[in-house]
């Protein structure tokens, strides 16, 4: 009887791992993001379709936020912004039938940063994978307008009209949003359509799109003497985020940390020195010296008139 | 003495002509020099009769000396002649054979063979003449009756010739010389306006003014309207050219033959008007900036003034602001950069609440109380400078707005006294919010919120601002003490005069 017992024991486990690994692939469907994916953005849209009654509610987990999510049953496939932080992230998808664990997807994405030295070489299993698509496109246009609604030259007067709004709508979260993002005129920038990848691309070099605003700077910039790399590479959103930021200026960090990011050895520098009117503290800036775009004078030293200016 | 005369004449001769040649195209000198060579001959064979003054004293001791018959004969022949330059062209005298003309134009007056001739004493002249009146014709005042009438039949009123106009043009010779006559005048009517006898207006009109005279037939009322066709003037109109008024229609108009339409000397589009104004011919012709409406239109100073009497101020067709969309009720090319102008018809009938000066247009002139229409140094043809941008230093505060609007509106910081709250109502409490938006480095100009011509709300805020070719809409919301405003540069941010919400709030 014991023998019997332990037997149908045996049997029931075997059972259930082999439905499991049975089942493993069937009830959950990561259909956006690709694994190994690399990108920029620090929040992503997660897409994924669940098999019909097998599960109550959702639960996202990523190294910022856990996100608990009940599944509309209504709707085919099931979405959800996440945040995500730099470097390597690990994402984690489970579905729950009454509480107990249904089935668990992993995807591994890496987001870098230029700023960073640690986050500026990914490590190389990572690529860039693109969204918008037509295949892609099609799945969500059963709940999503796909189109662009957007007016060029007009904004929107209701900014939550805008069929990008829906799906991007954090990307422009923080205390200064830049005017083109936060009006949701996202096809003055992402204008490259890259019909393999994506239909939205920006340009390889952005500052082109920045300097059809930004025209003053440019005549301003573009006659001086010194120029700082980044700018002279074309690559303003090293330092910028085009988007939104915490930050003044849309920088990606504070001020300070964005140049010693770079030039580590002035950072000792400033701060060692005890003769250095240079100083480096919360509230003197380098920029309140030097100009980080570009200067007629040598270390990108600011004109009298400029310092002024900025007061 | 008479040797002298000669020389003088010769050089003069010489001088004229050779001023002719300088001065007109050869398919006109030709023409214009016979005609003032007539002209001189005229007058210096008549020396005593004062060319320029029609009406004149002469003497009995110098009537006997006149030889009329030989003269009649001498302007039949002249006539015939001058007839057949006429089937020539009348309108194109150049081509009229110089030498030819010349000869005839100069009649000889040889005093000295003067037969005498019959001569009517005033006080002979039949009784429908008496009393005589102001103004007398040359011969009717001679008592020379036969230089016009007959006796031969004894008819009285009988005609030398059977053409009036012959009569008249055997001694009024500056006729057939430029390219538009006046109806009555290409008819041979010239009796239409004239008296050959006596008048008491000069010119020996059948009126008591010249403006009379004309409006007989070119007054709309006018039951000889159908003389003058379509070439009407309603003078009944509240305000008139003051040249018409002052002077008289002649100011302008030719009552005979004229080079350009409408029997003028000038073209009438411009060329007439910018005679006088003097002023507006700078602006029309030399401003930086002109308005297509004057410079490139086809009527130019007409598309919007009329020149005789109208309803409206400096006698516009139609009230100003009118005038003014007239031609900007679709969106129109500028003159200035090629650009687009904006439909203003439309956007005046879509926003409702329009700027004071077009709005009570009758008082501040409308359009034209910013714009200048005849042009400008100022972009827009504004009457003082402002800025395009969106950013404008303030700190040269020279703006158009603060012509009307108190400057304090934007250099008082902190509006504290309570009399002086209706300096703005931009204020959140204390705080005078124009102050903040404006007195910067990157100071925002005016036209960044306000739309200076009219707006769906109060206080003339845009719908939408320009930045950088890109239209972001304000999102203006406004409450009883205050409002807020979402615009591209700032999130929703909100002000009450009373109950202060905190600058950034």
């Amino acid at each position: 009887m014991k023998q019997v017992s332990s037997f149908v024991g045996v049997f029931i486990l075997l059972c259930m791992s082999f439905a499991n690994l049975f089942a493993q692939g069937k009830f959950i469907e990561i259909i956006s993001p690709e694994d190994n994916k690399l990108q920029t953005e620090l929040t992503m849209n997660v897409v994924v379709s669940i098999k019909k009654q097998s599960a109550d509610y959702i639960k996202i987990i990523t190294p910022v936020e856990q996100i608990i999510m009940d599944i509309n049953s209504s709707k085919a496939l099931q979405c959800k912004n996440i945040s995500l932080k730099l470097g390597e992230n690990t994402v984690i998808v489970r579905t729950y039938k009454n509480k107990a664990l249904v089935e668990e997807k992993r995807r591994h994405i890496y987001v870098s940063s230029e700023l960073y030295h640690q986050f500026k070489y990914p490590p190389i299993k990572y690529k860039q994978s693109y969204f918008h698509n037509d295949a892609n496109e099609k799945l969500c246009a059963t709940c999503h307008d796909m189109s662009v609604n957007e007016v060029k030259g007009v904004a929107f007067k209701d900014v939550t009209k805008s069929n990008c709004y829906q799906c991007h709508k954090n990307v422009t979260k923080g205390k200064f949003a830049h005017a083109p993002a936060v009006n949701w005129l996202c096809t003055s920038c992402h204008k490259t359509n890259n019909k393999d990848k994506t239909k939205y691309t920006t340009p390889k070099v952005v500052n082109e799109s920045c300097f059809e605003c930004h025209k003053d700077n440019k005549k301003l910039w573009s006659s001086a003497k010194y120029k700082h790399e980044p700018l002279d590479a074309g690559n303003c959103s090293k330092c910028h985020n085009s988007h939104a930021s915490p930050y003044s200026m849309f920088l990606r960090k504070p001020v300070n940390e964005i140049c010693v990011g770079c030039h580590a050895d002035k950072h000792i520098q400033a701060r060692e020195s005890k003769n250095s009117k240079c100083g480096y503290n919360d509230t003197k800036l380098c920029t309140s010296c030097h100009t980080p775009h570009a200067s007629n004078k040598p270390f990108f030293v600011k004109n009298a008139s400029e310092k002024k200016e900025k007061k | 003495m008479k040797q002298h005369i000669g020389k003088i004449i010769a050089i003069f001769f010489v001088l004229i002509s050779v001023y002719l040649f300088i001065s007109y195209d050869v398919s006109q000198k030709l023409g214009r020099f016979v005609v003032v060579m007539g002209n001189i001959t005229h007058a210096l064979q008549n020396a005593k009769h004062a060319y320029e003054e029609e009406f004149f004293e002469i003497s009995d001791d110098e009537l006997k000396d006149i030889n009329i018959t030989k003269m009649a004969k001498e302007f039949k022949s002249l006539i015939d002649k001058k007839k057949e330059a006429k089937v020539v062209g009348s309108k194109a005298p150049s081509e009229i054979q110089a030498d030819e003309i010349r000869e005839e134009e100069i009649p000889t007056h040889d005093r000295t063979r003067a037969v005498k001739a019959k001569i009517v004493k005033l006080e002979d002249l039949p009784d429908k003449f008496k009393p005589l009146k102001q103004f007398l014709h040359e011969p009717f005042k001679m008592g020379a009756c036969q230089i016009c009438h007959t006796s031969k039949n004894n008819k009285p009123g009988e005609l030398v010739k059977k053409n009036i106009t012959d009569i008249c043009y055997s001694c009024h010779k500056t006729r057939y010389t430029k390219k538009f006559d006046h109806k009555p005048v290409k008819d041979g009517k010239c009796m239409d306006c004239h008296d050959p006898h006596q008048a008491n207006t000069k010119s020996l009109l059948k009126s008591d003014s010249v403006n009379n005279l004309c409006m007989k037939c070119h007054d709309q009322k006018s039951t000889f309207k159908a003389k003058a066709k379509k070439q009407f003037v309603d003078m009944s109109l509240g305000v008139k050219h003051k040249p018409i008024v002052e002077k008289s229609c002649l100011e302008c108009h030719d009552a005979h033959t004229a080079d350009h339409k409408s029997l003028l000397n000038f073209d009438a589009k411009m060329d007439l008007c910018l005679d006088c104004h003097d002023d507006e011919k700078e602006a029309v012709t030399h401003s930086k900036f002109k308005h297509g409406g004057v410079n490139t239109s086809k009527k130019r100073c007409l598309e919007c003034h009329d020149p005789h009497a109208t309803k409206y101020k400096k006698l516009l067709k139609i009230d100003p602001v009118a005038t003014c969309l007239n031609c900007h009720d679709k969106e129109v090319k500028s003159d200035e950069d090629g650009g687009m102008l904006m439909n203003m018809k439309k956007h005046l009938e879509e926003n409702p609440n329009w700027h004071k000066p077009i709005k009570d247009f009758k008082k501040e002139g409308g359009c034209s109380a910013c714009h200048a229409p005849h042009g400008s140094d100022n972009f827009s043809i504004l009457k003082k400078s402002f800025t395009k941008n969106f950013y404008a230093d303030l700190e040269n505060k020279d703006f158009f707005c603060f012509e009307c609007h108190t400057e304090k509106k934007i250099t008082k910081q902190f509006i504290t006294n309570s009399s002086e709250h209706n300096i703005t109502g931009f204020r959140d409490g204390e705080v005078n919010l124009h102050y903040l938006h404006v007195n910067d480095r990157k100071g925002r100009s005016c036209k960044a919120c306000h739309d200076e011509h009219a707006s769906k709300y109060n206080n003339l805020i845009r719908d939408y601002t320009d930045f950088n070719g890109v239209r972001f809409p304000l999102r203006y919301i406004e409450t009883t003490e205050g409002g807020s405003c979402a615009p591209a540069c700032h999130k929703k941010f909100g002000y009450d005069r009373v109950n202060p919400v905190g600058i950034g709030q």
